[in-house]
Formats: structure tokens, sequence, C-alpha cells
């Protein structure tokens, strides 16, 4: 099954209809949500400088985004001095071929995962499959949607569709956990690090992520909470990580704030428990050979973006999926992409381009909740409604929107609207009721308003 | 490859011509107020990490603390410490077989009960300790394999907030934060601790003389 998404999939409404009818997905999405909002909301107010982290962590981000090419060679040339390869792709394929050629010439049959989005993104682990290289993830979730044979469907907690019982049955089936395994979080836990255990420590390769690339120092930095990324990063003796052109940040001091408002943020914590920070090889300490693939796929094309841009300052930190209304009833999936919720929506549509994801700028209702919580401070509604104001619209609807423009910018448009509402409106209700007549497309799940008896302007003239 | 890198570069470039410079203001706490506890908030974060604390905050001498850390390895039965080259001789457990990592295999890290290390720094407001890998902390798979990493944090080597930590230590090479035991929510978002990496965290705080 290919994990690149997107293109092949329904689109959102589709499929959003089809994941509504999973009642026990959406229960075990409002406990998930609902769960990890409040740990959010109480590590965040407890710090009286929150507003100002998160000015710096956008004012960090925009100065990426402003001096990317000039920060990029810096990171390169940092990196290469401290033992690093560094590669650079433009697109999935030539990401691929990198860690095709490096496994290839250590003769590798497997390597170990640490959690990456930018993995899923490419599809690195079915193009390795169908070359003869086994992945094998090793982020608890990321496992169980691994041998579920499914997508994550969060970028933090990928498994979230899942619960409890639904993980025990997959660990009897895939891990041969034994049959009387009950379904306590903590004993499934300890039975994937039995899983795990000798795969990490025997692997000779490791392919990983990053949360951040620092340019001055050309450091790489992955943040964790289970001890896999450590077990992978320092284990095996050699690492290709794949990192997004716009993961860098300026310089070392901006870790300050980043890794402040990255794990409030994300998991609820005021840390994450692991975070793992390298530069280049070091001697007697971790992988000898480290490379490092540098990512644009679709990224250059969205830098470009006047409005549009401000998505690639997205620190994965997943806030936004967390509080949004349409992401808890729909879940992950129905978005058909690695990057979900509010922030793959204007994400996903620009990365692909254009002619691609097109529904998924509708996937909200603009109530800002997303805009609210996000660390670098997105205005992720007002991309969404740039998105769809530049996105293709049928004849149909063109004309309509004409007519109410003409309509509603002059006096006595609207007093001929007026009169007509009032007796057409009557009349369109009956043919949504009826499903006739070209209304029924968007009367489907709207309401059209009541009409009051007298206007405001008619009542303003006769008192 | 080559041609990639200019490729991308030249697109990036062209992209971000037309962006504003931009100037921001770091308006954030640099450090917690007078009043605050350092020592106190550290200890409260570490334990809702569920870390063990030991508090020695006033013991200055060696052989003490060492008694201290042997109480701990008699307590849960650990067999054998697995040290860095730096650790000092007086911290040095006597009643159990103590390795030292001159290159240690994963499986000979993997059969040692616990290892035991200094730290570079720590911060308070978050929980978290810093290892720098200096001599006295040794490579990241000392304190990665074993199932208990006891940690030795000097009570002068705790600032209050991370931008206080970054000043102080600088870029190193290679780092290892730590808050905490191993955990994960990813099963309905529960935490658990221990998954991975060490499922025990023993933090003994001392105030040893150098």
């Amino acid at each position: 099954m290919g994990r690149a998404f997107v293109g092949i999939q329904p689109s959102f409404p589709a499929a959003a209809r089809e994941a509504l009818k999973d009642s026990q997905l959406r229960t075990n999405l409002a406990h998930a949500t609902g769960t990890i909002r409040g740990k959010r909301a109480r590590v965040t107010e407890e710090l009286p400088d929150w507003e100002f982290l998160r000015e710096a962590a956008r004012g960090i981000k925009q100065q990426t985004l402003a001096d990317l090419a000039d920060l990029l060679v810096e990171f390169e040339k940092n990196a290469q001095a401290a033992g690093a390869i560094v590669h650079w792709a433009s697109s999935a394929e030539e990401a691929i071929a990198v860690v095709r050629e490096v496994a290839e010439r250590h003769g590798v049959e497997s390597f170990v995962k640490v959690k990456s989005l930018t993995t899923d993104e490419i599809g690195l682990n079915e193009a390795m499959n169908a070359v003869g290289v086994d992945a094998y993830e090793t982020d608890l979730a990321e496992l169980i949607v691994q041998i579920a044979n499914e997508h994550p469907s969060h970028v933090l907690v990928p498994a979230i569709h899942k619960n409890r019982s639904q993980i025990r049955d997959l660990f009897i089936e895939h891990l041969g956990a034994n049959e009387d395994t009950v379904d306590d979080p903590a004993v499934l836990a300890s039975i994937a690090r039995a899983h795990l255990r000798s795969r990490f420590l025997d692997a000779k390769m490791a392919v990983s992520g990053a949360n951040f690339a620092i340019a001055d120092t050309g450091s790489l930095v992955v943040v964790e909470s289970e001890g896999n990324g450590r077990m992978c990063l320092t284990l095996p003796e050699v690492l290709v990580s794949i990192v997004g052109i716009e993961k860098i940040i300026p310089s070392w001091e901006d870790l300050e704030v980043m890794m402040q408002v990255l794990p409030r943020s994300s998991t609820g914590e005021r840390m994450n428990p692991y975070t793992t920070i390298w530069t280049g090889t070091a001697e007697h300490d971790g992988p000898a050979e480290v490379h490092i693939v540098l990512l644009d796929n679709g990224r250059s094309r969205t830098l470009a973006e006047p409005v549009g841009r401000d998505a690639l300052m997205c620190i994965r930190c997943s806030a936004c999926m967390n509080v949004c209304p349409v992401y808890e009833r729909t879940g992950g999936h129905a978005y058909g992409s690695v990057y979900p919720g509010p922030i793959g929506a204007i994400l996903t549509p620009q990365l692909l381009g254009p002619g691609q994801a097109e529904t998924l700028p509708y996937a909200s209702t603009l109530c800002g909740a997303c805009y609210d919580v996000c660390p670098v401070m997105i205005d992720i509604p007002s991309i969404l409604v740039h998105l769809r104001a530049t996105g293709p619209h049928g004849g149909t609807e063109k004309a309509a929107f004409a007519e109410v423009a003409r309509t509603l910018s002059n006096a006595r448009g609207m007093r001929r609207a007026h009169r007509w509402a009032r007796f057409g409106l009557p009349l369109a209700r009956l043919g949504s009721a009826l499903r006739i007549g070209p209304i029924r497309a968007w009367s489907r799940s709207r309401s059209l308003p009541q009409v009051p008896r007298e206007s405001f302007r008619d009542w303003w003239n006769t008192r | 490859m080559s041609n990639t890198r200019e490729r991308v570069l030249t697109a990036v470039r062209s992209a971000s011509e037309a962006m504003p410079t931009t100037s921001f203001s770091r308006n954030y706490r640099t450090s917690l107020e007078p009043s605050d506890s350092i020592l106190e908030l550290f200890i409260d974060r570490l334990l809702d990490y569920r870390a063990t604390v030991i508090d020695l905050r006033l013991e200055v001498d060696a052989d003490k603390i060492r008694t201290e850390i042997e109480a701990v390895l008699a307590e849960r039965d650990i067999a054998s410490v697995a040290v860095p080259v730096g650790l000092p001789d007086g911290l040095r457990p006597t009643c159990v077989p103590v390795v030292e990592d001159r290159g240690l295999t994963n499986s000979e890290l993997d059969v040692t009960g616990a290892s035991l290390t200094e730290s570079a720094i720590s911060v308070a407001l978050s929980g978290t300790i810093l290892l720098d890998h200096a001599g006295n902390q040794g490579r990241r798979a000392l304190t990665l394999i074993p199932d208990t990493h006891i940690c030795l944090v000097h009570i002068e080597s705790i600032v209050g907030t991370l931008p206080e930590a970054i000043a102080k230590l600088g870029p190193r090479k290679v780092m290892t934060w730590i808050s905490g035991p191993s955990a994960t929510s990813d099963i309905e978002l529960v935490r658990v601790e221990g998954v991975h990496g060490p499922r025990n965290l023993i933090v003994l705080l001392h105030a040893l003389n150098s």
C-alpha cells in the first residue's frame, strides 16, 4: 500500500463523510484531543512570558524564511566541517535515491527509523521495501500504524485513532503477544520494548528526520519521548537524516525559544523526555558515517507564495489539530495527507502544487482556534481563505457571486433583492427539501436563512 | 547532486527575494524571580516526571555521597555499574562490580544494571538535565542502554531557565537533554514511563567540594 497519499485519494468531503460514520473513531478522537488540549492549556498558562515566547518563535522562523538560501549554505558548511555528508534533493525520488545508495553501499537489508513526517511525506518505507530493504518503525505509534498497514492520522500521535484494545489485538496478531494480554498501556509499551530491543542493539543503519537544523553550528536536533530516537541516533554505524529545508533555525541561541514552545504546544509537557543534538560525527560516540539530505519537494515553490509561505514556519507541534472542531470529528485520514488538520489544509495543497488537494482549504469552519494556539503564530484562517479564493471555481459559482457582488454594491439592487427574497427563498427551500434545482449542492450542508416579513429598510422608511 | 544543490538554492533565493527583512524582540524571561527557589522547583519538576530524587543538597563529602549511591544499588538489586572514565574515583561504588566504559559493546552495556554519571547543567523550570558527554558523563550509549541511570547533579549547576543554560553552555558537538525517564503517550495519550530509554532515572543532588 502506497503511503504517498493525495491525488489518488477521495476528496476531503467524501472521505470525511465516510469517517463520520465511524463512531468508535469519534469517541477515540474526542477523548484524545480533549486530554491533550487540557495539558497544553495548563503548561502554557503557567508561563507568564508565553506570548513573548510565541512572538520570538515567530520572529525566528520568519527570519529563517527571509534568509533561507544563505542559512542553508551556512548550515551545509558547518555540518560538513563537523564530518557530515550533505546531500540535496529537490524531490521525493532524489531523497529516496540517497537512502537507497547508502543502504546498498553498506549492504544492509533493513534499517531502524525514528518517527519522521518528512520520510512519510516522501513515501520512504514503501520505496525501500520495493527494492528489498525493510524499514522498521520504532516509535510506538508508528509501529502500531505500520503493523496495522495504515497511515498515520496525527502528526504527534499517529495512532490517535486507535484505542487500547484495538492496539492489544494488533500486538497479539502481529507481535506474537499472548492471547491473554491485557489492554493496559504500560503492558503494551513493554511488549513494544521487548520486540524492538535486539533490533536497536544490532542495527547497522538508521534513518531519521530532524526537528531543527541549526545553521550557525551545523547541528541537527531530534525531540522524542521513548528513547527510540536516542537508540537510532546513537547505536547504528550509519545515520541518514532527511531534513526539509524549512527546518533551519539561524542560531544555537534560538533553541532556547523553540525548545520552550515546541514541547509545551505538542505533548503538553514542560519538556519532552529526550532531546538529542548532534553535529556531524563525534569520535567514539555514535554513528561514524552521518548523512544529511536537505529536501525541497515543493517547499521553494511554497516559499514564493506571499500569503501562503507562512505555512513553512510550522514546527509540527500538532496543537492546531488538537483544537480543530473539524479534525476532532473526521480524524486525520480524511485529509489524505501526512499533514492533516488545519496546518495540513494549508500545507498539503501548496507542497503538492496546483491541481492537488483542492478541497482541503474548505476543511475548516474558519473559527480561528488554530491561530490562537499556534506557537509560531501562523494565521491559518487567512491562508485558508486565500487558498479558497485562488483555487478553482466553477462557472455557475462565479456567475452567481458576480451577480451577488453587483446586487450588494448599490441600494436599488439591494431593495430589489429584498423583495425577491421574500418570494424566492421559500421556493428555494422547497427546492432544496425536494432535492431539485441548482441550489441543492450548496444547501446540502447549509441552512437557508429565514426571511423577515419586513426588511430593515422598509421598517426604517415607515417609522 | 551539485546540480540539484544549485537548483534548490536558486529557487529558494528567487522565492524569498522580495521578502521584507524582519526584526523581532526577545522579551521572554531569561531568569526567574529572586523569590523562586530554583532547587525546589527543579525537584518538583523531576518528581512530576516520576524520576527518583535523592536530595543531598548540603553534602560536600564524596564518601557520604558514595555511601548513598551504594544504598540505592542495594535497594534496587543492581548488580553492576558502568561509569565514564572521567567519574571521580571517590564516587565509584565499592559494593558491586564497576566497569569503566572504554568502548563497551552494546550487549555488554545491555547486561549492566545501571550507569552512573555526572551532568553538565540543569534547568529548574522544565526539570531538564543537559549532558554534553564530557569525560564525567561518557558517550551517549552509556546513559542510554542500561535500564537505570543514576545522574549526579551538583546544586550549583542548576539554573532557572533554558536561556540561562544555553548561554552558559554554548554549542556542543553532541548533547542529550533528559527530562525524566523514558515515556510514551502514544496509547490514548496516557503517559507511561519506561519504553526504550532507561526506565529509571535517579537524580542525586549534591554539593560536592571540587
